[in-house]
């Protein structure tokens, strides 16, 4: 490999620049209770991620990438003809963290480029939430949350119907 | 870099530091190294009539392990006759401080000051 | 694993890296733990927060300098500012020319990256500084053609803290239409930076040389007249594209912490430090045949360099081991060359080796200086003592005219 950032010639020559002690100190503990709970993760959030896919399921959601393998944390779906971002900012309200897509590319209102590549249509993109859990989520936030999300969507509908 | 417990001791407490006469006819005096190169060692024995090293002196201007060898050779030096004296290798001295390889050259510059000394001794008693 | 710990020596290293000051620490812990969000999350107040915390501390930044808080984009650290602006700027600009200007005494970020330019294809100039430390301008003047793109200079020196006159430099490269970066890395806090005046285009910063954490620092990026550069970091477009990655909010934070503290107390604090700077001086210059190197006016206060004739460099630093140094020796560094710094500046091989640069700082007590004098007082005297060198200078023996045998 060609080094990217040269100077000081640390890590072998391949990263240039004083070391992050903190940070690296840090990443090596998250490494390490990673390592010890993989099996934990997926014991206590694989359960989380049904209950919730089952109840999107029966509202009409599409979850994408449904029948692959996937990580027990991460759903990320649409209702058809809902708009993402505004169901998004309701959720928010609620007081409900979750996102469009991936954070960094969160600045553009442009459907995810991973669910275009994975053929998903443009439309359907664009209402694409992505929720992701962790040890620390519970079964009765699961819960408010498809409580919340039952009622924007209800409300979202009249207001379309109305509109109609 | 970490330093054998021998080299810490000649370090810290340097045997037979020190200079004698240089145009005492029985003292042999071997300057070897340069300063550019980050050692200079100046060994001096001193002989008895009957061609014994009595005594010994050192200088040297270079890391811990050049100090240590050039104090250690001192405390072997005497005693020895100049055939002893010159038969004193550098792997024994390496062995004896436990240098690692980046410092072996030490222990070679000090086997060349004791060879230095000798010969200007004896071109001395010529 | 356990690193054990030792019973630390007394710390006169600043210029290595400094503490975190303990105001930024607090500062910076809620956002490692509460407000942990990504500040590119603009759909929940997570993001928002950290947002917000994100850009605050782009305004101190910013302030300490006198530049606006858009020019000022967030890299992993001073290393890779000076990356992102050599190599941003030279490539973006390489259609008006493929010639780099820069010194020989820069820090090894600006050297290695100038040196990669080279590889492809640009020419580059590595200027010697005169025997204080600072740049010829007129030699600077003339090092530039026609076909120079840019040129680099550092503010301060890391080795011998001197002060370079960027505003002389800037000028010519001003009139010369050549983008003129700065490597800043030494110089905040210690020395008063107004971007607004001074002629510069692309700035270099470090947050843990100025009592921030590692792992985080700027390059300041001109918008009037506005410079351009090539991202050397692809990906989620952060940092306006210039520098693509999730900013790193909690050192962020940090960061903006110690250059406001940096701004508000530089004042009183570099007065302090230039008083403990003199009292080292006169301490350790009562002892024989010691050379300060780079000049002593123009040279932060936080920075003493002095080489310290006849006495070996490694066997030095084994001797002060009761205060932390750098040394311009072997022993400090993987490579058995004495500072290139030094050397540039015309020193001896033995002269750069027999270096110690002390640098002091924010927790620097003169009670440490006073240690440092009689510590540095004893050993040198010590290994004098032992020093065939020192012995043959007493007797008037010029050691230069000696022969000396090569090994």
């Amino acid at each position: 490999m060609v080094p990217f950032i040269k100077g000081g010639g640390q890590e072998r020559g391949l990263r240039s620049g004083t070391e992050n002690l903190a940070g690296i100190i840090g990443f090596g503990k998250a490494c390490e209770r990673a390592a010890a709970n993989t099996v934990l993760f997926d014991k206590t959030i694989r359960p989380l991620q049904s209950y919730l896919e089952q109840h999107l399921v029966q509202m009409g959601a599409v979850i994408f990438g449904d029948q692959a393998k996937r990580l027990p944390n991460t759903s990320f779906f649409a209702f058809p003809r809902l708009d993402g971002v505004t169901l998004l900012t309701a959720l928010d309200k609620k007081g409900f963290a979750v996102a469009s897509g991936s954070a960094c590319s969160s600045n553009s209102n442009e459907p995810s480029h991973v669910l275009l590549a994975m053929g998903i249509d443009k439309e359907l993109a664009q209402g694409a939430i992505r929720v992701s859990m962790g040890v620390e989520t519970t079964l009765e936030q699961v819960k408010s949350f498809i409580t919340s999300l039952k009622m924007e969507i209800e409300r979202l509908k009249q207001l379309a119907a109305m509109a109609a | 870099m970490a330093y054998s417990d021998k080299v810490l001791d000649h370090y810290e407490n340097p045997r037979n530091v020190g200079s004698f006469d240089k145009n005492d006819p029985n003292v042999g005096t071997g300057m070897v190294g340069a300063p550019a190169c980050g050692d200079v060692m100046k060994l001096q024995i001193k002989v008895s009539d009957t061609g014994m090293i009595e005594d010994a002196k050192f200088k040297t201007y270079g890391c811990g392990s050049a100090i240590a060898s050039s104090s250690l050779v001192t405390e072997w030096l005497k005693g020895k006759t100049l055939d002893q004296a010159s038969e004193i290798k550098n792997s024994a001295i390496a062995e004896e401080l436990a240098l690692p390889p980046v410092k072996i050259h030490c222990s070679v510059l000090a086997e060349d000051a004791i060879k230095a000394a000798v010969a200007d001794l004896k071109s001395k008693k010529k | 694993m356990k690193v054990e710990k030792m019973t630390m020596p007394i710390y006169m290293d600043y210029s290595s890296t400094t503490p975190v000051d303990p105001r930024v620490a607090e500062k910076m812990i809620p956002f490692i733990t509460e407000d942990f969000g990504n500040p590119a999350s603009r759909s929940h107040p997570y993001g928002w927060t950290a947002e917000k915390a994100v850009e605050i501390a782009r305004k101190e930044v910013a302030k300490l300098v006198n530049a606006d808080p858009r020019e000022i984009v967030w890299t992993s650290g001073a290393t890779e500012s000076n990356n992102l602006a050599i190599k941003g700027a030279g490539n973006f600009y390489s259609t008006k020319g493929k010639h780099i200007v820069t010194l020989a005494t820069e820090h090894k970020a600006v050297i290695d990256a100038v040196r990669e330019m080279e590889r492809l294809g640009f020419t580059t100039t590595f200027l010697q500084p005169e025997p204080d430390g600072l740049v010829d301008i007129e030699k600077f003047k003339a090092a530039l053609r026609p076909d120079t793109v840019l040129a680099s200079v550092m503010m301060v020196n890391n080795e011998i803290g001197v002060i370079q006159d960027i505003t002389a430099l800037g000028n010519i490269c001003r009139e010369q239409n050549i983008i003129f970066h700065v490597d800043a890395a030494q110089a905040t806090g210690k020395v008063e930076i107004d971007l607004e005046k001074l002629p510069v285009d692309l700035m270099s910063f470090s947050a843990h040389k100025t009592y921030g954490p590692k792992g985080i620092g700027a390059l300041y990026v001109r918008r009037k007249p506005r410079i351009r550069i090539e991202a050397q970091m692809h990906g989620g477009g952060q940092e306006r594209g210039m520098r693509s990655g999730t900013l790193a909010t909690h050192q962020i934070v940090g960061m903006g912490e110690a250059f406001r503290i940096a701004r508000e107390e530089m004042g009183e604090e570099n007065a302090r430090i230039k008083k403990m700077q003199h009292r080292l001086y006169e301490g350790l210059t009562e002892i024989d045949e010691t050379y300060v190197n780079g000049d002593l006016e123009k040279r932060v206060p936080h920075n003493l360099n002095i080489s310290f004739n006849y006495v070996e460099g490694e066997s030095l630093v084994m001797a002060i081991k009761g205060i932390a140094v750098s040394s311009g020796s072997a022993c400090t560094s993987a490579s058995l060359e004495p500072s290139y710094v030094l050397r540039s500046l015309g020193r001896s091989d033995e002269m750069a080796h027999s270096s110690i640069r002390f640098s002091i700082g924010r927790f620097t007590k003169e009670e440490d200086i006073d240690y440092t004098i009689q510590l540095l007082k004893e050993k040198i005297g010590r290994l004098r003592e032992l020093s065939p060198l020192w012995e043959m200078f007493q007797d008037g023996v010029d050691i230069d005219k000696v022969e000396w045998a090569a090994h």
